[in-house]
């Protein structure tokens, strides 16, 4: 690939002189250009002592052929720097980078300047970059740490990641190996994955909105109904002769708490879809009995029972009411499908309890349980034991329960069945046990 | 178990009556109300058990029904009714639920079905041949 380290050196020349350090640019090809001379001259030296000392040659020329060829097979830019910080060898792809770049054709791969001084330049310059790479390359030539890694990227033409590395050389005299290396294969496909990830959070929210709507505009109906049948029983009754006013009155009031019923639906509905998250104590009892009342029907369809025992004083939990709402849901879902499948007795269980600072909720069924490899791939996103299932619930249940500092957990009941257990840090609860590394958690409560 | 409401005191051995089984108490009212408008009696059941168990002693001359109810679901009460040997009582099912083709069937077996929220103007007209003596249409 003679091709993609040319890239790289140019890369490498024009990213730092982006940065106002064209000089360290230029000094590193220039630099890369002296390896070559050096590599050249090395291996003529190699060959005249070969002449002179045979029997020592003999070894030592096929040592280093080894090593030259080693070098010159590996495909990233090689340079060895000694514990000054001077280039003292390049590999074969350094120097085509040197060659292809054409920029400073009079030095020969930069051979004999020395990296440390380049940086500095640079960094004198305000090149930050440069800066960060001259302190990782001391910390190794002066043995501090053993190696040092630096990733930049470049945008144009195309976007390319690069991945300068420095390893500490293991031999007497000390020095580093400094290996640049095209790492944009590898970068484009975490941005893939990261890029699918967050499609996969859109297509499960638009996925919950769907069943939500479903859900909503079945509740609808009810009031809507019997809205539909008052009126026109008022009606007839106000035609008759003589008119039961009472009774239209009657009707009337509950016309009114129907309509009312129905845009509280509605509101509830409006709050689901919003999109802007919102920080408010959120009460994960009522999120609970607003989210049991939401799927009651679907429940009692299924024939199974749908309970919440509910800490009377549980502390509320910061976060975004809508979310949290969400999840609550998504687990209650899972928990009706898995109950659903039980032969005898079919139940879900939504409990609220506090401890340790953390607001506790547990959704558990009578389901038959969650076999070993189901529980290992659980929040993967497109996992799903459902037939039609997305495999995006649990994604987006954990994503929404970690934004809120809390985590989720799922194992099996010893009395058979599934518990998934959400923790989120509770308002004014003083906490012993905060979850690690969630400072936000602390700021919160 | 939820006894049942009665709108209209019915005569003794009566059988001129729709029954309304529904788990939601609003519309158990509002379609209550509706038929007592139209002279029509009614008795109405929050669920398919509690129709059963009071409404054994003569069947209604038709039955306004629910899909989804608590326990025994509406297909659930159909089933019970037509195993029962006896010409069962005529069913106008009534859902929320859209997307019933996969109980075409069941629907077919039905006098009738509508989809809430529906007019009780269709309801009734459902209903009224049904009646053994068909009350006059009330005149504005």
């Amino acid at each position: 690939m003679p091709l993609r380290p040319a890239t790289v050196l140019v890369t490498i020349a024009a990213s730092w002189a982006r940065n106002g350090s064209i000089f360290l640019a230029l000094g590193i090809i220039a630099a890369q250009c002296v390896v070559i001379g050096l590599l050249v001259y090395d291996r003529s030296r190699g060959r005249r002592s070969q002449a002179r000392v045979v029997s020592q040659a003999a070894s030592e020329g096929a040592a280093e052929q080894l090593s030259q060829a080693v070098l010159a097979s590996i495909a990233a830019q090689i340079a060895i720097i000694d514990r000054n910080g001077r280039i003292i060898r390049v590999n074969a792809a350094w120097r085509e980078l040197a060659e292809g770049a054409k920029v400073v054709e009079e030095v020969e791969a930069f051979l004999n300047w020395n990296y440390l001084d380049e940086c500095r330049r640079a960094e004198e310059r305000g090149c930050v970059e440069a800066g960060e790479i001259r302190r990782g390359l001391e910390a190794v030539l002066e043995e501090r740490v053993s190696s040092f890694r630096h990733e930049y990227h470049w945008l144009s033409p195309d976007v390319r990641w690069f991945e300068l590395r420095v390893d500490t050389l293991t031999r007497g005299d000390g020095g580093a190996i400094l290996t640049h290396l095209d790492i944009s294969d590898r970068r484009l496909a975490e941005l893939r994955l990261e890029e699918t990830r967050s499609q996969v959070a859109h297509l499960g929210r638009v996925a919950t909105v769907g069943e939500l709507a479903a859900a909503v505009s079945h509740e609808l109906k009810q009031p809507l109904t019997s809205i539909r049948a008052n009126a026109q029983a008022g009606a007839l009754l106000l035609g008759r002769a003589p008119a039961d006013v009472e009774q239209v009155l009657n009707i009337l009031d509950d016309i009114a708490s129907d309509s009312q019923r129905a845009a509280e639906i509605i509101e509830h509905m409006r709050m689901l879809l919003r999109k802007a998250e919102t920080v408010s104590a959120v009460d994960l009892n009522e999120v609970a009995r607003q989210a049991i009342r939401l799927l009651q029907r679907d429940a009692t369809v299924r024939h199974t029972q749908l309970e919440l025992m509910a800490e009377p004083e549980l502390p509320k939990v910061p976060g975004d009411p809508v979310q949290l709402q969400q999840v609550v849901l998504n687990l209650l879902l899972n928990a009706l499908d898995a109950a659903s499948t039980a032969i005898e007795h079919r139940a879900v269980m939504v409990r609220t309890t506090v401890a340790d600072g953390m607001v506790e909720l547990t959704v558990s069924d009578s389901g038959p349980g969650l076999a070993a490899d189901v529980l290992e791939h659980l929040f993967e996103p497109f996992y799903s034991t459902k037939p039609h299932g997305l495999g995006l619930g649990l994604v987006i249940v954990r994503s929404i329960v970690e934004r809120h500092h809390g985590r989720i957990q799922a194992k099996n009941r010893a009395s058979g069945g599934a518990i998934f257990r959400v923790d989120l840090p509770a308002i004014g609860v003083p906490a012993p046990t905060r979850l690690p590394g969630s400072p936000d958690a602390m700021r919160m409560a | 178990m939820p006894s049942p409401e009665t709108t209209r005191s019915l005569g003794p051995g009566s059988d001129d009556w729709v029954a309304i089984v529904d788990d939601d108490p609003l519309i158990r009212r509002s379609l209550s109300r509706a038929f007592g408008a139209f002279d029509i009696q009614v008795e109405s059941f929050s669920s398919a058990e509690s129709f059963l168990e009071h409404a054994s002693s003569s069947d209604p001359c038709c039955i306004v029904l629910d899909i989804q109810l608590g326990g025994l679901s509406g297909f659930d009460l159909q089933d019970v009714l037509e195993s029962r040997g006896t010409v069962p009582p005529p069913i106008v099912f009534i859902s929320a639920h859209t997307d019933m083709l996969e109980h075409g069937s069941r629907i077919r077996r039905a006098h009738g079905f509508l989809h809430k929220p529906f007019d009780i103007d269709a309801l009734v007209a459902l209903v009224r041949p049904l009646l053994r003596s068909v009350p006059l249409p009330v005149e504005g």
